[in-house]
């Protein structure tokens, strides 16, 4: 029998400052195109690149990170941040400004964007502080937290799961895929980003978003302030 | 069994063999109906399916059953071809491991196996897909998709006063992939258990069709994002194979770099994933700990945390500085340091062991007769590594040691993950001390041709066969992921446990249900 | 005595009118007798409890002594619990009946019945030696009439006649004790005998004790010879299986308690001791089998076996304490064991009668092919759910009070002064507490499995209406579980005055008083000082009073048992009460939404994806393996196209602990003595001139030794 207890108590301790204030440890988060020349669109396999003048505008929610912007002649400036998420929807009543339940639900997901929220129980990130809890039943959730493109076997069980929540009730999209359908798209098995089959109150791009990025978007569904975002990385 | 010999039990000419070595790929035509005889002596030989690939050419179908032999053989490749309305012998009778393969390309290709008991309902669930859906069809049109499926009726395979199913999925538990598993049951102890996969298909190997190489890529890193640089080696290997492409030295050492570090990050990732099952807290956040460091490092280094978009037709996007390497490498290793004392501490606790031992056996039978392959085959006795047998990249000069188990239990296979951890650690440092000089940068050109490229992903032998057309872009992706081999044989390690048990057989086998899907 | 001789006549006449009506009209006929002979068994009884003892001297009989009627106190009892049960039996006879018209000959069911309830009455009334055997035998011969009457079927005839031989073989026990005790008091009745009691030599005690607990032990399904009870009534028409159950069950308590209560007062300790251990055995045993049986009948017989177990382990406890000179206590201990007696008769005839509603309703009592019956049957349900809780011992039933009763009594035990008794008492009471909460988790999946989730089969979706008269007897026996629960402190005063027959105590007064009725005897201060225990609660409000037991014997503990259970069920409601209120004023302004049941994102949930009964029983049958399913149990996989795996048939055999280990045996070796005896027949006429010689000498030989 080990004394577990002990042994975490004596390990070391490497809790992000998030949200206090914006934590940007290397390797963190892949970062974010900003901006660039407009020949820079063209090597874009998702066309999240889009020419506007002379300079590349960035539409996040379709960019998977492939990075080919990053390097090579028509490189981009990127920039290291995690406040990506956006959404028109109103945050959780007052009543949730403190602890919130989440359903994450897979509709299709490769794996890396469930990774990511896998880690957020890590001691980095250490979700519980923020009152947030994953819950196993939807009957339990204010939240359904949804990754990958929403394929079509798992458009059904999506719709029960948000069926089944309790109002008030909040849906964040996860990911490029559950943004936009990333590169999968739309197509005969996929329907290409949660917002074809229900309301999104929050996106979350990225390929996949760090732990951080969905730390924000759930914050920001709980109606928290958060911090001003960081710099722009060199 | 040497190869003139094997040549000669399939009645082939054994002259063909002359000169094929490891690294190559022997393709044997042959007309369908000797598939089972030839079928019958590969599994009585040492030689593992990978999988089959099918390819519609025209109004016809092209089959090609890649078989992988031990150290310094080649590839075999049966390669045969029917017509549109014709059925093909199943050879799964003589060759289990070739079930669901068969089963997909069934659902997939509308193709007909005669002697399979089991067609249909795999891949394409009945009560989410029309009857007559063929996807990977060259004449599917997404509105085929639209016609009414059939109504729902899970089946029982238990058949006994009071027998029950119980569903598991596809939503459950708390973060889990979309998966069903129905267990066949009287209450408490589980007596069968039918894994229903597929409930996230996108369709990959279809929209793959018609990209340039380069996308496709893209693709298959998202087919399992965690070992996404594994898969996507073997994808590219194959590319460059069809384009008879040379790839610089320094590619090929970052190559093996890369793919150790994902390898060991993945590993720490099963390991975590073990820890939870069983509910110990402490040794989870520790073990997600070491993960979230490998996370940042390969973030830091890689500009990406899960090493998307390395890789690049030819050679690697992104170089990696000698001594950014060197520093990688060291780090690395000390976080499999801190990992290694905390499985030294698991593996003192009673309370932990007790939940492993004996629990979710495979025996060595089983895992020859499935093809089992990476660590679940490995920690069954079931030998076999792509890195050994078929060395790719920089494996031939720097070969890892392989881990091996005999009790095919949960213990064995976390003990077969943490060594294989322990060797990918060892391998870093010696990667990064031999980096070549020069670039890291390939040139690609393609032309029309299709080649079977491999690596050994964190979860087992992964195969990729690509047909290239003349203008670089995809006519055909076939991804043989090692989940889907593994998969098959996970029922037989549930059965006859308690429900309880369930959670961490699961976590043992470290399977990623994305990557059975595709 | 004239109710009761209304009551045999209606019986007598009523069967045999039955009998001589038309077919279509006989079971109406029998139900209106039997009924009334019902009533009438029910005023005789409250007349015998009330005071009115009577004897009835009949005829003479010649070399066996006179032949006497008469109801003491204890008959009464007895008799009140059959007349309670008979009631509503008969009224639901009268249209189950029916769906046996097509093969069977229902007025012969229906007279049997009648005689039945006449043999019952009769073996409760008899006040000698004689007439009580022949009173007894005809019931056993009746009641394997009408355990028989589905004779058509294969099982039935060998169920019937496996509990004849077990109810005969008890009868020979029986048989032997009662010569034993009218040779030791050289007469046939009881009286007499009661009065030649004291002065009896240890071992013929012991004899008789021995002799007549495990022969009336057979009848009252009680350690080991309880194995006929789940063969019999699953095979019996559900009437029928009600009248087993309800009743015929406890006339083995009452042989047992005639005779070593009342006509030889047991004064060993150890004879208590083995009682109370046999029934704890009896009480585990017969609850862990019904916690994994999956047919509605069996289910419930073993259940039986459990309650009687229950029973045994009351008079055990009685025993031991009269033997230790503590008659208060033995008072407590068999007023439990009575009133827990009259509990289980009629939650048991109700859930028996709710078996053959389902199985009238449904056609099955598998429980595994049932569900979801609660939509199409409510009143059933409703019904079947207070037999449930009576017999899960929850309040406001009666099965509370009584289950209550009998732990506290267990627990005087701690006054005794032998370790070794006391020893015996701690097993007894932990085994009590497991089939407490083992009887819980049996029958919540005994409800659960029948009435809740989906229906398993397309004969449970298709469940058809029950007619008015079942309903109405169905609904006569819940209302009396809950009156049970209600008002036990009436129904405890009076087994106050039968225990007090019994030579237990003082006087019956003393020891159940009316402690706030107006003008109580007793002290204020007294009184006061229980009302620590809130036992006051609502007495100016309400008839029922809070105390159930006392004695003033002992000034440092003068309360053996206080509860109020009627306070108790209505705090229990107000709760509820306020509890919706609170929910409702919080939940008031919210929107109410309805959802299926969340089932993890299927299509479609359906009954095959659901728990079984089998599922529902299994971790109990896990954990308890040694005991009910030992790895004798015979398993058999089939494995369909095998490495394919299409399918799994697997079927399981497992027989009764007791008959592997013990019955079996035992008939396997008198096979072999038979088998033995038979090649004696060999044929050859030397060989039998042979025998006979040898006989001739040996019984020589014998003559003269002696």
């Amino acid at each position: 029998m080990r004394l577990w207890a002990l042994r975490g108590l004596r390990s070391r301790r490497d809790l992000t400052g998030f949200p206090r204030r914006i934590d940007l440890a290397p390797g963190m988060t892949p970062g974010r195109p900003l901006d660039g020349p407009a020949a820079a669109a063209a090597a874009c396999p998702t066309g999240a690149l889009q020419v506007e003048g002379s300079a590349s505008r960035v539409a996040l929610d379709r960019c998977v990170h492939c990075q080919r912007c990053r390097h090579g002649e028509h490189a981009m400036r990127w920039r290291a941040d995690i406040a990506w998420s956006h959404g028109d929807g109103t945050p959780l009543p007052r009543a949730f400004h403190h602890s919130i339940h989440v359903r994450v639900l897979d509709a299709g997901d490769c794996g890396a964007c469930l990774a990511e929220l896998q880690q957020l129980p890590a001691p980095q990130y250490s979700l519980h502080r923020l009152g947030i809890f994953i819950t196993p039943s939807p009957r339990d959730a204010d939240v359904l937290l949804v990754v990958g493109p929403v394929t079509r076997a798992m458009r059904q069980p999506l719709l029960d799961t948000y069926a089944a929540m309790p109002a008030p009730k909040r849906v964040v999209a996860v990911g490029a895929c559950a943004a936009s359908g990333g590169v999968f798209g739309p197509s005969f098995a996929c329907a290409g980003g949660v917002a074809e089959v229900l309301p999104v109150d929050r996106t979350v791009p990225g390929c996949p978003p760090p732990p951080l990025a969905v730390l924000e978007a759930l914050l920001a569904v709980m109606g928290r302030s958060l911090p001003r975002d960081g710099e722009p990385a060199p | 069994m040497t190869l003139p010999e094997l040549l000669q039990a399939l009645e082939c000419d054994p002259a063909l063999g002359a000169g094929a070595t490891a690294g190559s790929v022997l393709a044997l035509p042959l007309p369908a109906t000797r598939l089972p005889h030839a079928a019958h002596v590969l599994a009585r030989a040492p030689t593992r399916l990978a999988g089959i690939v099918c390819e519609q050419q025209d109004g016809r179908f092209a089959l090609r059953y890649p078989f992988w032999l031990g150290a310094g053989l080649p590839w075999l490749e049966l390669v045969t071809e029917v017509g549109a309305g014709e059925t093909v012998p199943s050879i799964s009778p003589r060759l289990f491991a070739a079930d669901w393969h068969e089963r997909e390309i069934e659902d997939l290709f509308g193709l007909t196996f005669s002697n399979h008991p089991f067609l249909g309902n795999f891949v394409l669930h009945d009560e989410i897909w029309p009857e007559q859906a063929y996807p990977m069809r060259h004449d599917f049109r997404a509105q085929d998709a639209d016609a009414a499926p059939s109504p729902y009726q899970p089946r029982a395979m238990l058949h006994a006063e009071g027998a029950f199913l119980m569903p598991l999925g596809p939503v459950y538990g708390g973060v889990n992939e979309a998966g069903q598993f129905l267990l066949d049951t009287l209450g408490e102890d589980i007596q069968h258990c039918q894994t229903r996969l597929f409930y996230k298909y996108r369709g990959i190997e279809k929209r793959a069709e018609g990209m340039a190489a380069a996308d496709a890529l893209l693709l298959v890193e998202r087919m399992n994002g965690t070992n996404a640089f594994a898969h996507a080696l073997a994808a590219v290997q194959a590319m460059e194979r069809a384009a008879a492409c040379e790839v610089p030295p320094r590619a090929q050492v970052l190559r093996s770099f890369w793919a150790e570090l994902e390898r060991l990050r993945s590993h720490a990732a099963t390991i975590a994933g073990l820890c939870k099952s069983t509910a110990l807290a402490v040794p989870t956040s520790l073990a997600y700990q070491r993960v979230e460091e490998l996370l940042r490092l390969c973030g830091a280094h890689a500009g990406h945390r899960y090493l998307f978009g390395l890789l690049s037709p030819g050679g690697l996007a992104q170089d990696l500085p000698d001594a950014a390497a060197r520093t990688l490498a060291t780090a690395a290793q000390a976080v499999a340091a801190r990992l290694a004392d905390l499985a030294e501490e698991l593996l003192f606790d009673n309370s932990f062991i007790d939940r492993l031992e004996e629990v979710g056996l495979i025996d060595a039978k089983t895992a020859r007769r499935y093809g089992l392959v990476g660590p679940v085959g490995r920690a069954a006795g079931h030998a076999g590594d792509l890195r050994i047998d078929q060395p790719y990249a920089a494996y031939a000069q720097c070969a890892p040691r392989p881990a091996a188990a005999e009790e095919g239990d949960n213990l064995a296979r976390l003990r077969v993950f943490l060594a294989e951890a322990a060797e990918s650690a060892r391998l870093l440092p010696l990667l990064a001390a031999q980096l070549p000089a020069g670039t890291a940068r390939g040139v690609f050109t393609p032309r029309a041709a299709a080649a079977l490229g491999w690596s050994e992903a964190p979860a087992g032998a992964s195969a990729c066969f690509v047909r290239l057309r003349a203008d670089g872009r995809i006519a055909r992706l076939r991804l043989m992921p090692p989940a889907f081999t593994n998969w098959h044989a996970f029922h037989l390690a549930a059965e006859h446990f308690a429900y309880q048990d369930f959670p961490i057989i699961l976590a043992s086998f470290g399977l990623a249900m994305a990557e059975q899907d595709r | 005595m004239i109710a009761f001789l209304v009551f045999l006549a209606l019986c007598v006449g009523g069967g045999v009118l039955t009998l001589l009506v038309r077919e279509r009209h006989a079971a109406v006929v029998a139900t209106g007798f039997g009924m009334l002979a019902g009533v009438a068994l029910i005023v005789s009884a409250a007349q015998g409890l009330a005071g009115a003892v009577w004897q009835l001297p009949l005829w003479q009989l010649p070399a066996l002594g006179r032949l006497t009627l008469g109801v003491d106190r204890l008959s009464a009892w007895f008799l009140l619990i059959t007349g309670l049960v008979a009631v509503p039996v008969f009224l639901f006879s009268a249209r189950y009946l029916r769906h046996y018209a097509a093969h069977y000959r229902t007025a012969g069911a229906a007279g049997i019945a009648l005689f039945l309830l006449a043999s019952i009455g009769l073996t409760l009334a008899t006040r000698d030696v004689f007439g009580f055997l022949f009173a007894w035998e005809i019931m056993s011969a009746l009641c394997y009439l009408a355990v028989n009457f589905e004779h058509l079927h294969d099982a039935t005839p060998k169920a019937g006649l496996i509990m004849l031989v077990a109810s005969e073989a008890g009868a020979l026990l029986q048989l032997v004790a009662l010569l034993l005790l009218a040779a030791h008091a050289g007469s046939t009745q009881f009286d007499v005998i009661a009065a030649h009691a004291a002065g009896m030599g240890a071992g013929l005690a012991w004899a008789i004790f021995a002799l007549s607990f495990f022969g009336f032990g057979v009848k009252a399904g009680l350690f080991p010879s309880m194995g006929w009870l789940p063969r019999a009534h699953p095979v019996a028409p559900a009437p029928a299986s009600a009248l087993l159950s309800g009743v015929i069950v406890n006339l083995g308590i009452y042989g047992i308690v005639r005779v070593n209560a009342d006509l030889l007062p047991v004064v060993m300790p150890a004879a208590g001791v083995i009682v109370l251990l046999v029934g704890a055995l009896g009480a585990i045993i017969g609850i862990l089998y019904a916690t994994i049986e999956t047919e509605f009948k069996r289910l419930l017989a073993h259940s039986t076996i459990e309650n009687m177990g229950l029973v045994a382990m009351g008079i055990g406890a009685a025993l031991i304490f009269r033997a230790l000179h503590q008659p208060v206590f033995a008072a407590m201990a068999l007023i439990a064991a009575l009133l827990h007696l009259l509990n289980h008769s009629i939650a048991k005839s109700l859930l028996f009668l709710s078996a053959g509603a389902v199985d009238t309703a449904t056609g099955t009592r598998d429980l595994n092919a049932l569900g979801g019956l609660i939509h199409r049957l409510p009143w059933l349900a409703a019904a079947c759910l207070a037999g449930c809780m009576m017999l899960a011992a929850l309040p406001p039933t009666g099965g509370f009070a009584s289950e209550w009763l009998l732990i506290q009594s267990l627990l005087r035990s701690a006054e005794l002064a032998s370790v070794p008794v006391r020893l015996a008492f701690v097993v007894a009471g932990a085994l009590m507490a497991l089939t407490a909460g083992l009887a819980l988790s049996a029958f919540t999946r005994l409800f659960a499995m029948a009435f809740l989730g989906m229906p398993r089969s397309a004969a449970a979706q298709q469940a058809r209406p029950l007619p008015a008269s079942m309903r109405g007897a169905l609904v006569l026996l819940a209302a009396g579980c809950i009156a049970l629960g209600l008002l036990p402190t009436y129904i405890v005063a009076g087994l106050g005055t039968v225990v007090g027959t019994l030579g237990l105590h003082g006087g019956g007064g003393a020891l159940v008083p009316p402690f706030y009725a107006p003008g109580s005897a007793l002290p204020g201060d007294f009184v006061a000082s229980f009302h620590a225990l809130g036992a006051q609660l609502g007495s100016s409000l309400l008839p029922p009073p809070g105390l159930v037991l006392m004695h003033r014997g002992d000034a440092a503990s003068p309360v053996a048992f206080a509860a109020a259970p009627a306070f108790l069920d209505i705090a229990l409601v107000l709760g509820l009460l306020v509890l919706w209120l609170v929910v409702r004023a919080f939940t008031r302004t919210r929107r109410l939404a309805r959802q299926r049941a969340w089932d993890g994102g299927l299509p479609e949930l359906q009954p095959q994806l659901t728990y079984t009964a089998t599922g529902f029983g299994n971790p109990a049958r896990v954990i308890f393996a040694a005991v009910v399913a030992p790895n004798a149990a015979q398993v058999e996989e089939q494995t369909v196209a095998h490495q394919f795996r299409a399918g799994i048939k697997r079927t399981e055999r497992q027989p009764y602990a007791l008959d592997r280990w013990l019955f079996g045996p035992l008939l396997g070796g008198a096979r072999r003595i038979a088998d033995a005896f038979a090649a004696m027949h060999h044929g050859k006429l030397n060989g039998y001139v042979a025998y006979a010689l040898a006989a001739l000498l040996l019984a020589l030989g014998v003559a003269f030794w002696i």
